[in-house]
């Protein structure tokens, strides 16, 4: 690695630690869009000469990107079927319009979609729903929203491609589809059950609703939400095929980010095939603009801005004070990682934290017998970073985006509320995962 | 030609206590868009009219941008809409009032009108420069000035 040349002869450590403090900083205060923000990290470090335009490119990680933008592109086409609607009808059909049933079927559908498709998707597609179904019982629907947001964090946990911070983590260690599931699905399955368990105690237990009302939900046609049965079908061929591509990377040799956004053009040839090419050009047009360009670019800047600081070499001092701090006691690691990040995650943004945190663990590698040993490790970090997003409303997007469903549907969702119920949840999901990572890697 | 060649004086109006199901009455009875609402001293407040009502009948999230495509899976229930309604008649339309639409000044000229109907697609109140509500202009009104004259 070539010494980088800083401007005025500054310590390159100081000035990529400054850039680091301040980026992060800005994008706290939420007063500057946070893509804007990290982009101007980036530059800053590239113009003060912590690191040359090749370096800032060598430090992206375009199977991150890949993989991002093909579920964006994969959920752009397929949620024009209506095929998410149509699931959520069904499941408050399927509970009998009973309202403790609906709260937990829509929250296990939340779950089972969010660790498949993207969190803040899911919640787009479900919320409404459930606002409507719960004006149709004629019950209160925040319950219903809060215990979808704990499931979509909770769900998006256990699979590569559920949360940001698992895409990142996957991508930097080589951890496949199969991997997340086997280690992560298990202690996720009974964290959701333990979750709702608590919800009944709290709201399930107490939610009535009367015959006309549940006679109401009983007479929704969820068939009537699909509204074109071609894309659906295409949609469900697709996806399957990307998930059980996913399953067999290994096999196949290929990279998650090839396998999403090779099923992402494959979604897109087939449905451009029938419309002539104004139409094509017009849709293809429509289909890239719902990509979330202000994440990608977030990620393409904090990527750069992590760069520099490791090519300054912060992250491995921070190693270094990371094994001091824990003794070099491995298990004193894992579990302040997996605290240390719930923690953080509640009040900062996880995707930035992981972001850094993952080459500060690989530094760690020497000191334990090399990558393999930091497996538990790589768990601690996703549990901390995914879970502890539901400890507040600024834990995750998810959170912000049901909120934001929330209150212009006229129904408050206060930071305080939230946080009262939602942190104590938080804090016992991480608990069942300290005694899980404890038990199966570190015992 | 200015509105307030144009306008209609002391056009019929609503006040922020009105209560939904009066407001509901008098645009049903005159078949109007909306009627503007105004306070105590018929100072300009905003508007309230058939698409508020409309909006108010239906689930409030399926008002909201595009978030659902549509509604055709709820069951045809003229008789929950009606209870819908029932709940909502006795309350007061001040929270529903709309404070977006465009106004005319007095003196606006007819040009100037006739943009703001294409721009906005609703009766343009008519407002002196001190808030007070002189008249409205459909854009009936309008397109017949100009036309027939």
């Amino acid at each position: 690695m070539s010494e980088p040349s800083v401007v005025f002869g500054w310590d390159p450590l100081w000035v990529s630690s400054a850039i680091l403090v301040a980026t992060y900083a800005i994008i706290m205060t939420e007063r500057l869009n946070r893509a804007v923000v990290a982009l101007s990290g980036a530059a800053l470090m590239v113009f003060s000469g912590v690191l040359d335009q090749d370096q800032a490119v060598e430090g992206q990680d375009f199977n991150t990107l890949a993989l991002l933008i093909g579920m964006m592109l994969l959920v752009a086409i397929s949620r024009r079927s209506g095929i998410f609607q149509y699931v959520a009808i069904r499941s408050a059909k399927l509970a009998r319009g009973s309202p403790w049933a609906i709260l937990a079927l829509l929250s296990l559908v939340t779950a089972v979609v969010s660790a498949l498709l993207d969190n803040v998707t899911t919640v787009l597609l479900i919320a409404p729903v459930t606002l409507i179904v719960t004006s149709e019982l004629r019950v209160p629907p925040y319950p219903f929203l809060f215990t979808e947001i704990l499931a979509s964090n909770i769900g998006g946990t256990a699979t590569l491609i559920g949360d940001p911070p698992n895409i990142l983590i996957g991508s930097a260690v080589g951890l496949t589809f199969n991997d997340f599931v086997v280690n992560l699905a298990p202690i996720i399955v009974v964290i959701l059950a333990v979750q709702m368990l608590v919800n009944h105690l709290i709201w399930g237990r107490h939610m009535r609703a009367a015959p006309e009302a549940r006679a109401r939900i009983m007479a929704m046609n969820e068939l009537e939400a699909i509204t074109d049965w071609r894309l659906l079908k295409q949609s469900l061929a697709v996806l399957g095929l990307v998930i059980l591509a996913f399953v067999m990377a290994r096999v196949l040799h290929q990279e998650a980010g090839t396998i999403a956004l090779a099923g992402a053009v494959l979604l897109l040839l087939l449905d451009c095939w029938p419309r002539d090419a104004e139409a094509q050009t017009h849709h293809v047009h429509q289909t890239f603009a719902e990509v979330e360009w202000v994440t990608i670019f977030f990620f393409v800047g904090l990527f750069a801005v992590v760069a520099g600081v490791e090519h300054a070499g912060l992250l491995n001092l921070a190693a270094d004070w990371l094994l001091v701090a824990t003794a070099g006691d491995f298990t004193v690691m894992a579990l302040a990682i997996l605290w240390g990040s719930a923690i953080l995650s509640a009040i900062v943004d996880n995707i930035p934290f992981v972001a850094t945190m993952i080459p500060v663990i690989k530094g760690l590698a020497p000191s334990f017998g090399g990558p393999e040993a930091l497996l538990p490790l790589w768990w601690s970090l996703s549990l901390g970073a995914c879970l502890g997003g539901n400890g507040s409303l600024i834990g995750a997007s998810a959170n912000l985006t049901v909120a934001g469903i929330a209150e212009r549907a006229g129904v408050p969702f206060r930071f305080l509320t939230f946080l009262w119920l939602a942190f104590p949840m938080m804090l016992l999901s991480i608990a069942i995962s300290t005694v899980y990572v404890y038990l199966r890697y570190l015992m | 030609m200015t509105c307030r060649a144009i306008m209609t004086p002391e056009p019929m109006t609503l006040r922020e206590s009105d209560t939904i199901g009066t407001a509901a009455d008098r645009l049903i009875a005159n078949r109007f868009i909306l009627l503007p609402v105004v306070s105590d001293t018929d100072r300009y407040v905003g508007a309230f009219g058939v698409f508020e009502l409309v909006a108010l009948l239906l689930p409030k999230i399926a008002t909201v941008d595009e978030v659902l495509a549509n509604l055709s899976f709820l069951a045809d229930d003229v008789a929950g809409l009606r209870e819908r309604y029932a709940l909502l008649a006795g309350g007061p339309i001040g929270p529903h009032v709309r404070t977006d639409l465009r106004l005319a000044r007095p003196e606006t000229s007819i040009v100037e009108a006739l943009l703001l109907f294409h721009r906005n697609r609703f009766t343009l109140p008519v407002v002196e420069a001190d808030g007070r509500l002189v008249g409205i202009v459909s854009y009936w009104d309008a397109v017949s000035a100009v036309i027939k004259g």
